[in-house]
This record gives structure tokens, C-alpha cells and sequence, in this order.
């Protein structure tokens, strides 16, 4: 009796445990396996008008290639160059991130404020972020420009007369525009990362480093950059990642219009556009497929890279 | 364990809402069996017309009173913004299926998988006209049906009809005539017609480029006069120029012939370009002539000239805007403009007319010598039913009720838009007061020698190349180039540069079209 109890109840644990996993393996199998296979397949296929299929190797991928690195697609060449601005964003936000964490680690006057304020764009969508950002340069055109943002107003007033947000005009400020965005949205997160990790430091290092006479930028770069150098590593290894999704900044700041010849265009958005209007066009997810593929092809080395490179130039961290 | 047990059932029905997302919300049902349902693109003519319409084809159809006939009930219309191409999202689905979608485009590959309903027991059937009855096949105009004809299998004979054309939209330049009749011809170096005299004002629009440019000089010697800032002709290059279509097709026209070679002999005329036979078509010189006549008016040192002095960052609502203000003397827009901008033309107290686009010199003539009168028309607004939906016939025999002639009329008198059927609402409408803008849209479309398409007539309709039925080339002339990259490489580089010859940093339209025509032969066998 008791043994047919153990058994009813082992095979109970059983059942639970294996309705657990298949869950998450149906949905693995599902939303990952399925998903990426059958992109990969569709990628060596050329879809007619009517939706028929044709293996055709690799032709989508020397089509874009050619596209890209020859040139021959003036648009998706830029597209796929602009997609590393995201790169140039991340090691921007880098330094200004770790001053800021240490300011908020160091607990300076006003911290509590101004954590807050950093914390904010973390939890507030990007779109209304970007609107609000929008309405710091916004003009007016009823046939003359009329200045309305408050920041265009104040850069007006010290000379500085730019059409901000029109893609065609003034093109020279719009990537700097972008950076400013992204940077202001992407620090939130950052911040908060490197502060969680400063405070895990023991108090007792913070102590010792100061009765050795360490200031307060000493302390910075002697000893705290050193003790959370496995996040920032880790993090480091993250900025080529974003690669992948950046277009949400430059496509909501340039409200769609990504300029002559994909002037503000990347890789992510490209594909983001392909898919949106694909409709009956099966063709177009291909090409945005084959896109995201080769991208990934470009960025995975670079990569894999940083962290055989990061693993070798800093040192192993416990306390 | 109680515990744990109730964490695990609260995270497997956590996981499980999170795939919830993937069921059909009944709230998006538009099928509905003996409910006629129309999904259409509310921009320009409004929802009134149609509402008149469902009212009075139930009524008759239903053999009730048209008060009783109502909305959600017997009819349901749906505007949607993005249906131009969004309209996978309705043709793909039996709950959100409508029975009617009138939109701007319907995709050839929609028709192709089976998407969209066979019309051509609509085109035998017969309609009402003045006339007597004629079949619809006969009564639409014939480039607008073989527009959206497609045969279901590649290398059939026969095309079939799966749309049903709707508007046909002349695109052109209005003016505000008000404005006109106050500016002063000065003396300049631009030839003008005998009926302009130095120092009286103009009693009529420009008809040359030539009077164009003189014009242009006269708002000067105006504005200076006046101290006002009266913009010459206003366009906007934000968010795509696409009304300087109707600048490129009537200047490439004029200079390449229309059916026939005209200047440029053995590079086709402009309704060769539409064949698409091969990349030699972005040779034609009449298109470079074209790009070279809007670079003489509106670009000099690199800067955009004589239209609104922000016209870079204007959008074409801004612009249109603008002028409906009384901001400037001329715009280009199309037929839809006094209905979209009623308000603002209501409170600036002016006339608004429209007017042909001026003649390039050496323009092509008619036999007795004089300008070959040319008018561009978009005519790609079409009504479809899909293949999913729920009364197919029904409105199938409204599409039928909509094209009788009385109903042609009243479209045409309660939008001012007019529908490509031969009909003229001037002969049919006498007595009836339409405001002088409709009217001289009205002389605009039907005083036309002929008119321009971007679509290939003179071809048997199973000739027509699959690159263009399935390519979408019709609805960028300059193939992957905008028409906002053409205008602003305008800037800087010469017509030839841009169409043939190409630059360091910039690929010919000509070079981009050897690549994709080598794509296209492959993908379509040709």
C-alpha cells in the first residue's frame, strides 16, 4: 500500500515537473526553434506573385551583399553602416554613466533627486520620450518658420538657426540630434546597473582606500572601477548587441522619414519597414530576413571578439 | 508545499495568458452575413457620399424607407487611414473580412493568391445612362479597368477585372484667382501671350513656362509694392513631393511625344516607358528635359527658389495649408483640394481655381498647330471585393449601382470628384451651381487632347509586363529614388547626372535600373 503511494506520488512529481518543462519546451520549440529555422529555410527561397516557392541557394544573400558591400544599393549600404552608431552611442553613455553611478554611489548632495530623474526614462515608453524630446526643437512652417521649442529658441538666440527635425535639410545636425536622444535615454539603465554593483562593494574598501589617503576620483579609478569591472564587461560585450534594435530613436526623433537615401536609415529599421508593409509580399521578408542574418554575421565576430579580448585584459573579481 | 504548489499554478497561468494575445478579439468582427460592410480611405471626398449611397441601394434593394435603413444594422463603413497598404489585415481574416475595401492601391499580389473577388460578371453588366444601357465594360474608362486586370495564372491569354475604378484625379496646379486678378505683369525677359500687357493685371493663369517665370517676377514687383511676402508657387519637400509628379509627366510628355516619338527619335514616347521593355527607358531625354525645366524654376545656388522660404521642412498639408490662407499664388495639389481644405478657404475669402500645367517650349502640338493640352490623372483609387467576404454579391450589385449615370452625378456633385466613366457632369449637371474650383477641374479633365497615366495603354492588356504589374514601379518613376532624393540631388547634380550618368556618391537612376531589370528578367523568366 505504502509502496503504491510512493509510486502514485512519484509519478504526481513526474507529471508536474514534465507539464513545467513542456511549457517552456513547447514554447522554446515554438518560438525559437520554429521561428529561426524557418527564417533561415525562407531565406534560401525566392517567392513568386503567386506565392510559390523556389530554392534558389543563396541568391537573396549575394543580392544584398552586393547591396551592401558594393554598393550597389546606395540606401541599404548607408542603413547598414548607420546601424553602428549604436556602438558610438554605448561608449558614449560608458564614461557619463560611471561618473554618474559613482556621484550617486558617493551618495553627493541631491542624489536621492537626481536618481530619481535619472531612473525616469527607464519607465517611461520611448515614444513619448522621443515626443517630448521632439517638442524641445519643434517648428512650425506655415510658410515661415516659426520657432517653438524651447531649445531651438535658446540655440536661435545664440545664432545657432537649424531645420532640426526635417531630414533633408541641415543634415549635418540630425546624427548628432539622434546621439543626444539616445544617449539621454539609454543613461537611465546604465546608471542604475553600475550603482547596484558599486554598492555591493564592502564598505571596508571604501574605508581603507580613504585612510590611504585616495580622493574622491582616486578612489574612482583605483578602486571601484577595478572591483566592478565584471559588469562593466559584461555590459561592454551588451554594446554590440544593440546593433540589432537600433531604429526606435531615429525613426521616432525623424518621425519615419529616414532621408535621401536612407541618410538616417539602419539595418533594424530597414527590416522594421520591409516587414510593416510586406502584405502579400513574401519576397520582402525575405530580403528583411537575409538582412537581419547577415547583420548578425557581421556582429557576432566583433562580438565574440570583445570578449575573448575583455576576458584577457581584465582580472577576475571576487569579494 | 501549499505554497509552492500555489506559485507554480500562479506561473502556468501567468505563461499561459501571455499566448492569449495570440486568439482573435471578437471586437474587430466586421463580417456580418445581409450587413454590407466598406472599408475605405477617408482622405479627400469624406464619408457622406457613402452613406448616401449604402441608404439609398439598401432601400431600394431592401424595398424600405431610407430612414429605416441604418448604420450597424444594414450597412457599416469604415475609414482607415493605412488601408493603402494595410490591406492584408482585412483580406487575410474571415471575421475582419469587409465586403467592400475602396482604397488607393490593391496589391497584384493579393489578386494573384486568391485574395480578391473576380469582377468580371460586374463589367458585362449593363447600367443606366442617358444613352440608354451600356455595359460597364464599355462605360469605365478603358486604361482604368486594364489597370486592375491580372490574369490568375501567368502565360494565360485572357485577364480578368478585379476592381472596380473609382476616382479619376487630375493633378495639376490650383491658383488663387482672387490673388491673380491683383498682380501686375512688369516688364521682364520672359515672352508672354498677347492678352498680358505691362502694367495690367493678369486675367488668366500662366498656359507657358515662359509666362510661368514671368509670373514669378510679377509677384515680386508685387510683393515689393505692397509689402507683403505672397509666395510664387507653393510645394512642399518634407514627406515626398509626389505632386511634382504631374510637373514631370506633362513636361517628359511634351517633349517625347505621348504615344509617339515626338523630339527624341528612337528612344520611345512616354507611354513606352510604361512597356518596360528594358533599363533604356530612363534614357528618354523629354524625362531629363522635365528635371531640368523644375531645376531652371525652383533651384538656384543649391537652394530651393520661388516657392515658400521653409519649403524643405513643409509638409504637403503645410503647404496646401498655406495657400488656402492666401499665402501663396499657386500650389500644386489635385481636385480633392477644396473639399480637404474647406475651412481654411472659407475663412481666407478667396477663389480658388485650377490650371493646367504650363507648356514646355517646344511642346507637342495638336494638328492645327496648337499645344497638345495635357492632363495628368491618378487614377489608381479603386473599390475591390474580397474573397473572403461574407455578401460578395451584394456588393458586387452595389458597385453596379454606384456606376449608373445618375449615381456618377451624384458623386460628382456632392464630392467634386469625378469618376473614369464617360460621362460629362457638365452636360448632365447643367443648372446645377458647383464652385468655380470644381468647374475648372471639371474643364481640366474633360478639355484635356489627352491624358497621362502612369500605366502602359496601347498594349493588349496580356502584354502588359509583369515587372510593371508586379513590381509597384508606377509608384515611383525614378525607381528606388524618391522623388525627395531627385529633388534635393537636384540641388547639386545636373538631370543627366542624376538620370543617367551617376556620381561618386550618387548611382544613376539608369544604373539602378540595369541592376534591377537583370533581377527582374530572372525572377520573372522574361
Amino acid at each position: 500500500m505504502i509502496l503504491k503511494k510512493q509510486v502514485f506520488a512519484k509519478t504526481k512529481r513526474t507529471v508536474f515537473i514534465c507539464s513545467f518543462l513542456a511549457l517552456s519546451l513547447i514554447h522554446f520549440a515554438v518560438f525559437w526553434c520554429f521561428i529561426n529555422f524557418d527564417t533561415i529555410r525562407l531565406t534560401l527561397f525566392r517567392v513568386n506573385e503567386y506565392g510559390e516557392e523556389t530554392f534558389v541557394w543563396f541568391e537573396n544573400y549575394s543580392r544584398l551583399f552586393k547591396d551592401i558591400f558594393l554598393k550597389e544599393d546606395t540606401s541599404a549600404a548607408n542603413s547598414f553602416w548607420n546601424s553602428f552608431h549604436a556602438v558610438g552611442i554605448n561608449f558614449i553613455i560608458l564614461p557619463i554613466s560611471i561618473i554618474v553611478a559613482y556621484a550617486f554611489y558617493k551618495k553627493v548632495y541631491g542624489y536621492s533627486f537626481y536618481r530619481i530623474i535619472f531612473y525616469l526614462p527607464s519607465v517611461i515608453s520611448i515614444v513619448v520620450l522621443a515626443a517630448a524630446f521632439r517638442e524641445m526643437f519643434r517648428q512650425f512652417n506655415d510658410g515661415t518658420t516659426v520657432i517653438i521649442g524651447p531649445v531651438a529658441q535658446l540655440l536661435s538666440a545664440i545664432g545657432i538657426n537649424k531645420e532640426w527635425l526635417t531630414p533633408d535639410v541641415d543634415v549635418n545636425v540630425k546624427w548628432p540630434l539622434i546621439y543626444t536622444f539616445a544617449i539621454l535615454n539609454g543613461m537611465g539603465a546604465n546608471v542604475i546597473l553600475l550603482t547596484s554593483a558599486m554598492n555591493r562593494i564592502p564598505k571596508e574598501i571604501s574605508e581603507a582606500s580613504r585612510l590611504d589617503g585616495c580622493g574622491f576620483f582616486r578612489e574612482l579609478t583605483h578602486v571601484t572601477l577595478p572591483l566592478i569591472m565584471p559588469t562593466i564587461t559584461t555590459w561592454v560585450m551588451m554594446i554590440f548587441s544593440s546593433v540589432y534594435a537600433f531604429f526606435m530613436q531615429p525613426m521616432l526623433i525623424l518621425e519615419g522619414n529616414s532621408g535621401v537615401d536612407g541618410k538616417f536609415l539602419t539595418t533594424p529599421w530597414q527590416i522594421f519597414n520591409l516587414v510593416a508593409d510586406a502584405g502579400f509580399d513574401t519576397q520582402r521578408l525575405i530580403s528583411a530576413a537575409c538582412l537581419g542574418i547577415i547583420l548578425t554575421m557581421f556582429v557576432l565576430p566583433l562580438n565574440l571578439l570583445m570578449r575573448a579580448l575583455l576576458n584577457r585584459f581584465t582580472a577576475e573579481v571576487s569579494y | 508545499m501549499k505554497k509552492f504548489k500555489f506559485l507554480a499554478l500562479s506561473t502556468a497561468c501567468l505563461a499561459l495568458s501571455s499566448l492569449t494575445g495570440c486568439t482573435t478579439n471578437s471586437d474587430n468582427t466586421i463580417a456580418q452575413k445581409d450587413r454590407l460592410s466598406i472599408v475605405y480611405y477617408p482622405g479627400g471626398y469624406g464619408s457622406e457620399y457613402l452613406t448616401d449611397f449604402c441608404k439609398s441601394f439598401l432601400s431600394q434593394k431592401l424595398g424600405k424607407p431610407e430612414s429605416e435603413i441604418i448604420e450597424g444594422t444594414h450597412y457599416q463603413l469604415i475609414p482607415d487611414d493605412g488601408i493603402t497598404y494595410g490591406a492584408d489585415y482585412y483580406l487575410t481574416s474571415d471575421a475582419r473580412c469587409p465586403d467592400i475595401i475602396i482604397s488607393n492601391l490593391l496589391s497584384p499580389k493579393a489578386v494573384t493568391q486568391g485574395y480578391v473577388a473576380n469582377l468580371d460578371d460586374v463589367f458585362e453588366t449593363s447600367v443606366e445612362t442617358s444613352q440608354g444601357k451600356v455595359k460597364l465594360e464599355d462605360y469605365v474608362n478603358k486604361e482604368a479597368i486594364e489597370q486592375y486586370s491580372y490574369e490568375i495564372r501567368r502565360g494565360q491569354t485572357a485577364k480578368h477585372r478585379f476592381a472596380m475604378p473609382w476616382t479619376a484625379i487630375p493633378i495639376s496646379i490650383a491658383y488663387n484667382d482672387t490673388l491673380l486678378h491683383k498682380i501686375k505683369h512688369v516688364q521682364s525677359d520672359f515672352v508672354v501671350g498677347e492678352d498680358i500687357s505691362v502694367n495690367s493685371v493678369w486675367t488668366r493663369a500662366p498656359k507657358t513656362v515662359e509666362e510661368l517665370k514671368a509670373i514669378f517676377v510679377d509677384v515680386d514687383a508685387y510683393n515689393q509694392e505692397n509689402g507683403t511676402n505672397i509666395t510664387k508657387l507653393g510645394w512642399a519637400a518634407a514627406n515626398g513631393t509626389n505632386w511634382f509628379e504631374s510637373f514631370i509627366t506633362t513636361w517628359w510628355a511634351q517633349r517625347q511625344g505621348v504615344d509617339e516619338e515626338y523630339l527624341y527619335e528612337g528612344e520611345g514616347s512616354y507611354y513606352d516607358f510604361w512597356k518596360y521593355d528594358s533599363p533604356e527607358i530612363f534614357k528618354q531625354t523629354g524625362l531629363q528635359d522635365a528635371l531640368s525645366t523644375i531645376k531652371e524654376l525652383f533651384i538656384s545656388n543649391g537652394q530651393y527658389v520661388n516657392s515658400y522660404p521653409s519649403v524643405g521642412s513643409m509638409t504637403i498639408k503645410n503647404a496646401q495649408q498655406a495657400f488656402a490662407e492666401g499665402k501663396a499664388l499657386m500650389c500644386l495639389t489635385g481636385d480633392f483640394f477644396e473639399q480637404e481644405y474647406s475651412l481654411f478657404i472659407k475663412e481666407s475669402q478667396q477663389t480658388f481655381k485650377m490650371m493646367r500645367v504650363p507648356a514646355i517650349d517646344n511642346a507637342l502640338t495638336n494638328e492645327d498647330g496648337s499645344t497638345k493640352e495635357l492632363t495628368y490623372l491618378n487614377i489608381s483609387s479603386c473599390a475591390y471585393v474580397p474573397n473572403k467576404a461574407a455578401n460578395k454579391e451584394l456588393a458586387k450589385e452595389f458597385l453596379i449601382y454606384t456606376s449608373s449615370e445618375a449615381n456618377l452625378v451624384k458623386f460628382t456633385k456632392a464630392t467634386g470628384g469625378i469618376r473614369p466613366f464617360n460621362y460629362d457632369v457638365r452636360e448632365l449637371a447643367k443648372g446645377y451651381e458647383f464652385s468655380e474650383f470644381k468647374k475648372s477641374v471639371f474643364d481640366l479633365y474633360y478639355d484635356a487632347d489627352d491624358y497621362l497615366y502612369k500605366f502602359p495603354r496601347n498594349i493588349a492588356v496580356e502584354d502588359i509586363s509583369p515587372i510593371y504589374l508586379y513590381e509597384g514601379v508606377s509608384e515611383v518613376i525614378f525607381l528606388g529614388a524618391n522623388y525627395a532624393t531627385v529633388l534635393s540631388s537636384l540641388k547639386d547634380l545636373s538631370p543627366a547626372q542624376i538620370m543617367v550618368e551617376g556620381t561618386s556618391s550618387f548611382n544613376s537612376i539608369y544604373s539602378r535600373a540595369v541592376k534591377s531589370f537583370n533581377e527582374w528578367k530572372r525572377i520573372y523568366g522574361l
